[in-house]
């Protein structure tokens, strides 16, 4: 068997894009509002979107950890959003919110990059066929 | 249905998180091998070499058979079925938060 047979998914974050029909000014308060955060992704205990700010997601409803432990890493209000989302112990990754105008509306790009110890694996599997020992711990 | 991050990933990661281990890992993902054709090449003593055999079996990445006086070793395919869960879920899980997300800026004040 081989590991590329065993593991064809070599990805390390999922990445969605979609229009909405919404000015980005909007759309970041949907992103920013705890109420409204609240009402499409999770109850949250965000305060101030802010570099550096913590909060936490509630995420039972969706069979998701009940404490998410995020951390506000970029806010450029209208553009990018990036935080620190952490399910537990060593499981920590990044969801990041681009925005950008179209027409009168947004484009929302969404990454979530996978725990980079997750990726560290994949990544194994993604060099299979390369020499070993050349990826770096 | 409750996610929680299992021991075994933790394993895993340890598992893993050796270099020796992962040229291990990554030569039983070719084929099956006993442990002198595992070591050929390495520079990692038979005693060595069982630990590290031992930390991936435990961990369920790795699996083993008898074969007359040597014994084989695989890859255990279930083994990275956890790493592929995390994708599976947020593949999911974003796509029905945009339906939401839609649906709120529908009803939200300009």
């Amino acid at each position: 068997m081989t590991l590329d047979a065993m593991m064809p998914d070599t990805a390390e974050e999922v990445d969605f894009e979609c229009e909405l029909e919404a000015p980005p000014e909007k759309v970041w308060r949907a992103l920013t509002v705890p109420e409204f955060l609240a009402a499409w992704l999770m109850p949250n205990t965000l305060t101030e979107t802010e570099t550096g700010k913590r909060f936490a997601f509630d995420g039972r409803r969706y069979g998701l950890p009940q404490n998410i432990d995020c951390e506000v890493l970029t806010a450029e209000p209208g553009r990018l959003l990036r935080y620190r989302w952490r399910e537990g112990d060593d499981a920590d990754s990044i969801v990041s919110f681009e925005l950008s105008p179209r027409g009168t509306g947004t484009r929302l790009r969404i990454v979530h990059t996978a725990p980079s110890r997750f990726a560290a694996t994949m990544m194994l599997a993604a060099n299979s066929n390369g020499p070993p020992l050349r990826l770096a711990a | 249905m409750t996610y929680v991050l299992g021991m075994n990933e933790t394993e895993i990661f340890r598992a893993l998180a050796d270099p020796t281990r992962r040229a291990v890992f990554e030569r039983l993902a070719g084929g099956e091998l006993n442990a002198t054709q595992l070591r050929e090449g390495l520079s990692i003593s038979q005693p060595a070499m069982s630990q590290h055999l031992a930390v991936l079996r435990q961990a369920g990445l790795v699996a083993e058979s008898r074969a007359g006086r040597h014994v084989n070793y695989r890859v255990n395919s279930s083994g990275l079925t956890p790493l592929h869960d995390w994708l599976g879920r947020y593949r999911a899980f974003w796509p029905e938060r945009i339906d939401s997300l839609k649906q709120l800026l529908r009803e939200m004040d300009q």
